[in-house]
């Protein structure tokens, strides 16, 4: 082997581990969802179950990527879980803390083996022996077959309700994936696991080699062996499949129960083929198999992952992806101008063509966005912890309402909103909510409700965090304004004292807090909205509560827009602000406060002229002999004066601050047709220019 | 070619037996079995010591395996020897207890 090949190979076992790390993330959210769901109640058969498969399948994978110390706390918890399906021992409401606390110190671990960041032994520690002080207090003497940790009632022992199971033996015969090493799949720890379900001295393992190949001919990162194993344990058989769940398919693995010893032998069937033969004895086996059956124990909560066919893929192959097909819309959109130029009559099929092309071309780029989109449940399902952890240590009895969590948005922006929707919902807790003194004597209801929103809203996306408290103090915020030297006035609007708390260091908390009111946040909140190209709005009534509101655009990429000309200058509106567009009649000019509107269906609606705004000759300076395009934008309507409307088109967004600068009332700009750069309109951007202009 | 029935040729073995130097740890094998086929007389029993393996996983068995099967099959008896205990308890645990430990019966206790 070179070097460079060994590089690469040390590349793709990261890979592997990388599908672990993620997989071992989404069993500690499942495991964290459920206990967070549980609030004090009793976990059901079923939840156990799939925390038990949660952590169990951490342990397993931990074990396979050889990451052995993420594997003891999941062991004693395993365990601990073990006894509690199995009715060993009572559940009390404390253990849902400590299950949250050992999540805690496996992703601690998960982090420390992912980015490096410090792992704290006496956590490991503290964690394992609180998990394992409680398996004691709990273990009933005289246990009838305690050598397997991880004992599952077999059918039999069901049946029989409470009657020691009796031990069975059984032949395994396991042909792994020839790629099974170069995987990093370490496979003396898949065959401890095995032998840690044997009874004592009833465990036996051989390894064969089904091909004889020459050694200098011989791949020595390719394996080759088919193990058999026997065995004899209480543990039931999908308990024995569990073992190679992430590292045998269906066919590679064989299970059949052996008589026991002095019975006839029945006919069986051979469990042992050649390589790549089906092997599958006894109803099947392996990961695929266990999965099938939808009342295996542990089957709860992963059946939405396994049934939905789905592969991991990079997320920057699938940005290349998106920028691929942005490309390809700009070569479809100069095909399509080149076409227009051309006869239609002479050029039909050409004409044809290109407008098939550009049906196809809106296709893929509608299916290679989806694949960015994931939904906000994603963020969402981290507050209910926060929510709990934090009422807590408040005092405060609160709810967590979550609505539209389905919602889809793109990746990168989900990763973008979930710190300042972490501050939101701090700040909820900490100044907005009262405690429930305060609520009571109020005439609330004693517990306080925040509630998570999101919607989607055209081309936008609209998250909101509100809470049933005290709302915004407007004499509170006005005065420590003033203290803090920031312009302001008593005669100023309600939305514009909220927009106060936007200045940095703003904060009228009374108290620093763990939790909040420190000073920082607002600002660094609108701060990160406003660079994945968001707002952030405000509604407060005293004593009624609060509700920030996060817009967010669909996605970063491509937009479908309008292309609009202002003397020779072409701009892209955003087809979503879109309401409709009119060439106005004289009489439906007006003059309101000195600035001209235009009246439609009995609304007036401010007139914002392009060609001012961005400094453009046109000899179209009069509305009626252009034309207006009616936005709306959260409510806010107003009318574009343009020289023409030109074609509604998808156009990929390129950012004007990398490759230029920025260049106000615009959120960036693209490549049209012809080659010329338009900009992309940002119609807020463009009322606040007009406010600046007309006020 | 004349065959050496007195004299048992030695391989003997250090380090990692992992996947991680699989490919490396092939070509040392390949040298050293070009060297057994090569030698005249041919050796009739070769020893392999792995006193020096400081660890050992199923690819490093498969590995050593496969080559103390191309021994057998040129007609040298391979005979390993010297196995740390830690190491022969990996070797049982992964099922190639037959394979290390001549003459010894097919069902190894893990």
């Amino acid at each position: 082997m070179t070097t460079t090949q060994a590089g690469k190979d040390a590349i793709d076992l990261k890979r592997f581990n990388q599908v672990f790390f993620e997989e071992c993330a989404e069993h500690l959210a499942e495991m964290e969802q459920i206990l967070i769901s549980l609030s004090d109640r009793q976990p059901d058969h079923e939840q156990l179950n799939a925390i038990f498969r949660a952590a169990h399948s951490i342990k397993g994978g931990a074990g396979i990527f050889g990451f052995d110390d993420m594997t003891i706390v999941t062991h004693v918890m395993e365990s601990l879980l073990d006894r509690l399906r199995k009715d060993e021992m009572p559940f009390s409401t404390a253990m849902i803390d400590l299950f949250l606390e050992a999540g805690d110190v496996i992703s601690m671990q998960l982090a420390g083996h992912r980015e490096g960041t410090e792992v704290r032994k006496e956590a490991i520690d503290e964690v394992s022996r609180k998990l394992q002080q409680l398996i004691d207090a709990g273990t009933p003497h005289g246990e009838p077959c305690g050598q397997a940790p991880d004992r599952h009632p077999s059918p039999a022992e069901q049946v029989a309700a409470g009657e020691p199971a009796s031990p069975k033996s059984y032949e395994l015969v396991f042909t792994p994936d020839p790629d099974i090493f170069r995987r990093g799949i370490r496979m003396e720890s898949i065959i401890a696991e095995l032998c840690e379900l044997a009874e004592p001295g009833e465990f036996a393992s051989r390894a064969l080699l089904p091909e004889l190949p020459e050694l200098e001919d011989f791949d020595p990162e390719s394996c080759i062996i088919q193990w058999h194993f026997t065995l004899t344990t209480c543990a039931h058989t999908e308990q024995i499949l569990e073992v190679f769940m992430f590292v045998a398919e269906e066919e590679q693995l064989a299970i059949r129960e052996l008589p026991p010893p002095g019975a006839p032998l029945p006919e069986q069937p051979d469990l042992t083929g050649s390589r790549g033969e089906p092997l599958a004895a006894d109803g099947g086996a392996g990961r695929r198999a266990y999965d099938r059956d939808e009342l295996a124990p542990g089957a709860f909560g992963r059946r939405q992952s396994e049934t939905d066919s789905s592969i991991r893929v990079n997320v920057t192959k699938v940005d290349q992806l998106i920028n691929q097909v942005g490309e390809l819309l700009i070569t479809q959109a100069m095909l399509a101008q080149i076409a227009g130029s051309l006869d239609p009559i002479l050029h039909e099929t050409l004409h044809k063509s290109v407008a098939q092309l550009e049906r196809n071309t809106r296709d893929l780029q509608g299916s290679v966005m989806s694949i960015r989109l994931v939904p906000i449940s994603i963020v969402f399902n981290r507050f209910p912890r926060m929510v709990r952890e934090l009422a807590a240590k408040l005092g405060k009895i609160v709810q967590l309402k979550t609505v539209g969590e389905t919602t889809e948005l793109d990746k990168g922006l989900i990763e973008k909103i979930a710190d300042p929707l972490s501050h939101l919902v701090r700040n909820s807790l900490d100044h907005g909510l009262e405690t429930t003194e305060v609520r009571v004597a109020r005439g609330k209801e004693a517990t306080g409700t925040i509630q998570l929103k999101a919607s989607q809203v055209g081309g936008r996306i609209i998250i909101e965090v509100s809470d049933d408290g005290a709302g915004l103090h407007r004499a509170r915020i006005l005065a420590k304004a003033a203290e803090r030297g920031i312009a302001c006035s008593e005669s100023m609007s309600d939305e514009e004292v909220w927009a106060l708390i936007f200045a940095p260091g703003f904060s009228t908390a009374e108290a620093v807090t763990e939790v909040s009111g420190r000073g920082v946040g607002m600002d660094v909140v609108l701060k990160n909205v406003q660079s994945i190209g968001g707002r952030v709005h405000i509604a407060s009534q005293a004593g009624r509560g609060a509700c920030v509101s996060i817009s967010l655009p669909l996605t970063l990429a491509i937009l479908n827009g309008l292309s609009v000309a202002v003397g020779t200058e072409k701009f892209i509106i955003p087809l979503n602000s879109i309401i409709e567009s009119l060439q106005p009649k004289p009489e439906q000019l007006k003059s309101v406060n000195g600035r001209q509107v235009v009246q439609v269906r009995g609304e007036y609606l401010p007139i914002l002229r392009l060609h001012e705004l961005f400094n453009i000759e046109t000899e179209i300076r009069e509305p009626t002999r252009g034309i207006l395009v009616l936005v709306d934008l959260d409510g806010e309507k107003a009318a574009l004066l343009v020289d023409a409307l030109l074609d509604e088109q998808q156009v990929v967004v390129k950012s004007l601050e990398t490759n230029y600068r920025r260049v106000e009332g615009s959120a960036g700009a693209t490549i049209l047709g012809d080659g010329r750069v338009a900009l992309i309109l940002d119609v807020t951007e463009l009322f606040m220019m007009q406010k600046r202009v007309q006020p | 070619m004349q065959t050496d029935t007195t004299t048992p040729a030695r391989v003997t073995l250090y380090g990692e037996w992992t996947m991680n130097e699989a490919a490396e740890r092939l070509k040392l094998l390949a040298g050293e079995l070009a060297l057994l086929l090569e030698a005249d007389p041919r050796p009739a029993r070769a020893g392999i010591d792995l006193a020096g393996v400081a660890s050992i996983d199923a690819c490093g068995c498969q590995l050593l395996a496969v080559l103390q099967e191309n021994l057998k099959r040129h007609g040298i008896a391979p005979e390993p020897c010297r196995i740390p205990p830690e190491v022969m308890e990996k070797i049982r645990l992964l099922g190639f207890a037959e394979a290390f430990t001549a003459g010894a019966p097919e069902k190894e206790n893990a």
